[in-house]
């Protein structure tokens, strides 16, 4: 053989090797691709901190093994501006730290995203997909079921401190932050910072995980044909937004038109019967009664017309009737307002609007202490009220919810919104919202079903222009309704801390002397001593 | 492996019989106890964030990190073959991977010790009364020895490809600095370009893997798998280096 045939033979050899190395190089690689993917797939973690800072609540472990399919958190947030920035900072990283707790712990069935506020298009377009809007919040999806949970308010719970001028007060409004004014603002009193006072995320996010993903949606039936608000209808009386919250809640809604068919349905979970302006027939109440009779769950709210025009066979006659026995009042729920020049005055339509703070709100009932925990208030605009609730003839209790506060005073016709005491118009508190657990029936299998009613004094509760401010309650009030009560009681994340008290001991000298000088110098002294021992 | 003990052996005795190990250790552990003590400081005194910060909760670690394994892997291979000492190993009964995985395994040896400098810490203000978790801080050495591990392989396969240590610094210094800023910058470029490429650099995240589990205090069997599984790429890769000496003449 020629040595160029040679040299042409050990040129293919080596080419031929180097393609095998680079193969070989490629599967390597592949392996270890394959490597991470199938680790991820089947792991274990062991949590090897003192506080079991690693480790879930058994129940929220429990929620997350039942996932029926993976579950999206979408997290809109926006840094707050100074001097709230430190603050939001803190909310947030202790949210992003339980998010990321939940995610490395159900890789498969929980997928956390991100969104940069920067990114707008991507927001709007997500947010779209959502239907929700606005920051500092974050959607929990599962399939087409949702729920929204607020990093201020609910997620979190923050002391707002004093914002000492009202432009920073204005600012917190407008974010949306609201009470601020209600619990600390003084005018004139120097500046005091936000702290972070309680993170809930724990027992809030696995709740909205269980609704998310608990299986048939409840039906809620609003009764139609009777001149009921449209539910549907973009109107401020109407109903369309009332409708968006509870689909966005995970409830199915439909319409039950008495006129068409006699009997409530049977698959209604909650019997909505808000405004009706005509009154009922007796076969529609004596359907109505023998489904609450039977366990059914109803929630009710005249119409004020209903009380003004004295009309019977209405919703007011229907509550007055076993097995709800609650009598509504006529007259208008009033209450002095404050005026532009800090005076309390009646006589003015303004006295009908109610905001009700938490002191107004039942503190142990599932269905309002949540809302006084997160300082919540709703709405009343020309509100009726019931009469005192209390032990009642069938023996079942009736717990007043929502109470005006002690100054109003009904407001009797001829309305002229000015507090008289000779028409009979005292100042105590007014029952607005009232809860009952009807008597329980055995049914046939021997199952044993009370029936629910949430009766609400003013339909203008549930319209357009009050269901922003009411949203939260609404919700709630169905919730218990359906006995989707998702009362979990988990226990916050501690997380592992031990501190060095540096004001008290000699800790930091000991320290310093002995992590700068000590440590290091031990270092350079063997480190010479080998130097010298090579040199010599 | 035949032979890898004593390559291992003789790399860890190589190390530490040299004044350059003691003034590194000199000068690690002087920036690791300032970061220490200033953390401390800021934390109020609060012990495991600021054990967790010199540990992988920190720049500084990462900046430690990101440098040091390379300057301690870039003679291994590139000096050993200028010297002509690689010849004479690769011609001994010693096979090609035990020689590149005992010089990687001295050289993360020597960087757990240098984290190991956190036990320490702990020790001491154990004794001033407030124990760290020491849970907490084991998980964390152990996820800072397994990113040396890995940066070290990368540094020895940089060493195998290049003949001057300094390039072969450089260059491994490089590919650290991409490995953990790409998946970063990924997640920072907006629209489905960026979606897809962040999607498929999870699977080299390691920065997302070691804060995911061992940062917290938790073991996880998929991050120390996604560890396991890179520095074991990169030591196969350096071995085929190496082994392409043979026969590219």
């Amino acid at each position: 053989m020629t040595m160029a045939g040679m040299s042409a033979r050990n040129r293919w050899a080596r080419l031929g090797l180097g393609l095998r190395a680079g193969l070989a190089v490629l599967l390597c690689v592949g392996a270890a691709v394959l490597a991470v993917d199938l680790s991820d797939w089947r792991y274990v973690r062991f949590d090897l901190t003192a506080a079991e800072s690693n480790t879930l609540d058994p129940a929220v472990a429990d929620v997350l093994d039942k996932l029926p399919e993976p579950v999206v958190v979408d997290v809109f947030l926006r840094s707050l501006d100074y001097p709230y920035d430190a603050v939001f900072q803190q909310a947030k990283a202790r949210l992003l730290g339980w998010l990321a707790l939940l995610q490395q712990a159900r890789r498969a069935q929980f997928e956390v995203r991100l969104h940069d506020p920067k990114d707008f298009e991507t927001i709007k377009e997500r947010q779209r997909a959502l239907g929700t809007e606005g920051s500092n919040k974050l959607v929990v999806s599962c399939g087409e079921r949702r729920d929204e949970l607020e990093l201020f308010g609910e997620l979190c719970t923050i002391d707002w401190g004093n914002p000492s001028d009202e432009r920073l007060l204005r600012y917190l409004l407008q974010q949306g932050i609201a009470g601020v004014v209600e619990r600390g603002w003084k005018p004139g009193l120097p500046f005091r910072a936000a702290e972070l006072r309680a993170f809930h995320g724990e027992e809030l996010l696995t709740e909205a995980l269980l609704k998310v993903s608990s299986g048939r949606a409840p039906k809620i039936y609003f009764g139609k044909g009777h001149g009921e608000p449209a539910l549907d209808g973009g109107a401020p009386g109407d109903f369309s937004r009332l409708k968006g919250a509870l689909e966005r809640d995970g409830f199915e809604l439909a319409e039950w038109d008495p006129l068409r068919a006699p009997g409530v349905p049977a698959d209604c979970d909650v019997l909505a019967l808000i405004g009706a302006h005509q009154p009922y027939q007796e076969r529609t109440r004596a359907a109505i009664r023998s489904y609450a009779e039977a366990g059914g769950r109803v929630l009710a709210a005249p119409d004020l017309s209903e009380l003004n025009e004295g009309r019977a066979g209405g919703i007011v006659d229907l509550l007055k009737e076993s097995p709800f026995g609650i009598v509504t009042r006529p007259g208008i729920v009033c209450q002095p307002f404050v005026d532009y020049t800090g005076q309390r005055v009646d006589g003015s339509e303004d006295c009908a609007w109610l905001l009700i703070d938490e002191r107004g709100l039942q503190p142990t009932h599932p269905l309002t202490e949540p809302l006084r925990q997160r300082g919540r208030r709703v709405k009343f605009t020309f509100s009726a009220s019931f009469e005192s609730a209390g032990l009642q003839a069938d023996s079942a209790l009736a717990l007043p919810l929502i109470s005006s506060p002690s100054d109003a005073w009904r407001d009797l016709a001829p309305y002229d919104f000015r507090h008289d005491p000779a028409k009979g118009e005292k100042r105590e508190r007014h029952t607005l919202v009232t809860a009952k657990e009807l008597r329980a029936l055995k049914a046939e299998d021997g199952s044993v079903k009370r029936g629910r009613l949430v009766a609400v004094a003013s339909a203008f509760f549930f319209d357009n222009e009050s269901i922003d401010v009411n949203r939260d309650f609404v919700l709630n009030a169905c919730n218990w309704l359906a006995e989707r009560e998702f009362l979990l009681r988990v226990s916050p994340q501690k997380k592992s801390e031990s501190f060095l008290d540096f004001q008290r001991s000699r800790a930091r000298p000991i320290l310093t002397y002995s992590l700068l000088l000590g440590l290091p110098g031990v270092c350079a002294a063997i480190g010479l001593a080998i130097f010298l021992r090579r040199r010599s | 492996m035949k032979g890898f003990g004593a390559i291992y052996r003789r790399e860890l005795a190589g190390l530490f019989l040299a004044p350059l190990a003691w003034v590194l250790f000199f000068l690690v552990l002087l920036y690791q106890a300032y970061f220490f003590l200033l953390v401390l400081d800021t934390k109020g005194g609060e012990v495991n964030g600021s054990l967790a910060f010199v540990l992988g909760g920190g720049t500084p670690f990462w900046l430690l990190t990101l440098f040091l394994p390379p300057l301690l892997t870039m003679r291994m291979i590139s000096e050993e073959s200028r010297s002509g000492l690689l010849e004479f190993l690769l011609t001994a009964p010693v096979a090609d991977a035990a020689v590149v995985s005992g010089k990687a395994l001295a050289a993360a040896t020597f960087l757990a010790l240098v984290w190991a400098s956190a036990f320490l810490f702990g020790a001491l203000t154990a004794l001033l009364g407030a124990p760290p978790d020491w849970g907490l801080v084991f998980a964390a050495w152990l996820g800072a020895s397994l990113v040396s591990a890995l940066f070290s392989a990368l540094g020895l396969v940089s060493s195998a490809l290049f003949s001057t240590p300094l390039l072969a610094a450089f260059m491994a210094i490089l590919v650290n600095i991409a490995l953990f800023a790409l998946p970063f910058l990924a997640r920072s470029w907006r629209g489905t370009g960026g979606a897809v490429l962040a999607r498929a650099l999870e699977y080299t995240d390691v920065l997302g893997h070691y804060q995911g589990s061992f940062l917290s205090g938790a073991l996880d069997s998929a991050h120390c798998a996604f560890f396991l599984a890179w520095t074991a790429a990169a030591l196969f890769l350096a071995v085929r280096v190496v082994e392409s000496r043979r026969w590219l003449g």
